[in-house]
């Protein structure tokens, strides 16, 4: 079998399908669709962050450091304290920003 | 990337980090709980109270598709389930292209350096010529953004990486480990067994897998027939190019062409045993019948035709399931579904010139999964 050159010029690439309508809804009321969503995704990211956690527990314990005590013991910098607020009030946004905006459309 | 040309399958695998894992083991869980819990639940409430509500209304209870569609479009469950197998869609492809990005450029070079090398003597041909038309090249199977085609870069194998996690993702949802060294080409293994069943004299010399995609069930076929050429056929360049990188990093000697399964460009009887995977129900039903008049003509007198495909055939499935199956042909990337499970496919075949007393179209049982199997022998 032969084997042309598989590299076509950059101008080539076909433009592929249209994307797909990812923002259908179906309950009656689409915010209500929406917070369920929005509902699933965190949900999902608490799981990934439990397991993030749990591993990094697992393998700091294993290197003999006692992680679960220091944590309760840690004291804030007023920086990190900062920090910490900054990323709390962009998830609220990213959670509920998606909302606001369409209703902004509606 | 390996280094001095020489590889493992690794090297060319998609490789979610720890976070990736377990956003995808996640969407794994979440996707399973709808599939059993939420439609046990929905299968309930139909049988329970949707369905007397239609017959209340309607003087008989549903009896077709549309009808079972009428009785469950207006209610919550319904919706819910809707709004949750949709979202579950969007989040897979999300979380499946974080691991794409992060890793793409670095199989791209070891998609070249495979390519350039040949470690297991496989080969790919990639066809300027072939079109592939509309409705087929258009449409987002799965609802995958981009469809099967779409090429972002040189050599782009994107489509194939990203099509590949989601069947890692559907592993994990079944419990098994996405991260393992587990068989990926266990359904091939069982049409290879349904194959030696129903053809036990069969040793092919050649094999032709079509719409093979990202080709890792091909694999089965060159394992249990070392000794036998096996070409894999796909309309995809994305995915041509990602099976052939796969096999060769498997040590696998396989031929992947990129060209449409009703013009094969092959040469009349010269394949002994002819399969596809679910091929069929991605395609129009126009088509079908171009394939199968295709294998035909391509196989050998006493070779086999054996082609799986889903099961959901209106007489095999309840009405509920019927209700949800349309729902996905409408919104969830499967348009070609019922126009599939609505071919009579014994007609199909012996329209195609397939022997009749040679022919089936019948169900086999893996577990406690039921495929569709079809085709036939060559006298």
């Amino acid at each position: 079998m032969t084997t042309p050159a598989d590299t076509p010029a950059q101008d080539a690439f076909p433009a592929g399908p249209k994307p797909g309508d990812r923002t259908v809804t179906f309950l009656e009321n689409p915010i209500v669709d929406q917070m369920l969503r929005a509902m699933v995704t965190l949900t999902m990211e608490l799981s990934v962050t439990r397991e993030r956690m749990r591993a990094m527990e697992q393998v700091l314990e294993a290197q003999g450091l006692a992680v679960a005590s220091g944590i309760e013991d840690l004291t804030l910098s007023p920086e990190e304290d900062d920090a910490r607020r900054a990323m709390r009030e962009k998830l609220i946004a990213d959670v509920l920003g998606p909302i606001i905006e369409r209703l902004e459309k509606a | 990337m390996a280094q001095n040309e020489t590889f493992t399958a690794r090297d060319f695998a998609f490789t979610p980090n720890h976070d990736e894992t377990a956003r995808q083991n996640f969407i794994g869980g979440f996707k399973k709980f709808i599939n059993f819990d939420v439609e046990a639940a929905l299968d309930r409430r139909f049988d329970a109270t949707l369905a007397p509500a239609y017959e209340a209304e309607h003087g008989a209870p549903p009896a077709t598709r549309k009808e079972a569609v009428a009785a469950v479009e207006n209610d919550p469950l319904f919706q819910t389930w809707s709004a949750l197998t949709f979202h579950s869609q969007n989040l897979m492809w999300d979380a499946v292209q974080d691991t794409t990005d992060r890793i793409i450029d670095d199989r791209i070079e070891t998609y070249r350096a495979l390519r350039d090398a040949r470690p297991a003597g496989g080969s790919v041909t990639l066809r300027d010529d072939l079109v592939v038309r509309a409705p087929v090249s258009t449409t987002e199977i799965h609802r995958q953004p981009g469809g099967y085609w779409r090429e972002r870069r040189a050599d782009d194998i994107e489509q194939g990486l990203n099509y590949t996690g989601t069947v890692e993702l559907y592993r994990s949802a079944k419990g098994m480990s996405a991260r393992g060294s587990l068989e990926k080409d266990t359904l091939g293994q069982f049409v290879a067994e349904v194959a030696q069943r129903r053809a036990p004299d069969l040793v092919p010399a050649r094999v032709l897998d079509m719409g093979c995609g990202t080709g890792e069930q091909t694999h089965a076929y060159k394992k249990l027939w070392p000794e036998a050429e096996v070409t894999g056929l796909e309309c995809a360049r994305p995915l041509v190019r990602f099976a052939h990188g796969t096999a060769e990093a498997n040590g696998l000697a396989i031929d992947f062409v990129e060209a449409n399964a009703a013009d094969t460009g092959l040469p009349d009887e010269s394949v002994d045993f002819i399969t596809s995977i679910i091929m069929f129900h991605e395609t129009t039903a126009a088509q079908t019948q171009e394939i199968l008049k295709e294998c035909w003509r391509l196989l050998k007198p006493g070779g086999l035709v054996l082609h799986l495909d889903v099961p959901y055939h209106a007489h095999r499935i309840p009405l509920i399931k019927q209700a949800t199956n349309d729902w996905q042909v409408r919104h969830n990337g499967e348009p070609f579904w019922t126009g599939f499970v609505e071919l009579d496919m014994m007609a199909e075949l012996t329209r195609a010139g397939f022997d009749p007393d040679h022919a089936f179209a019948d169900y086999e049982s893996a577990g406690a999964a039921t495929y569709f199997f079809f085709g036939g022998r060559k006298p």
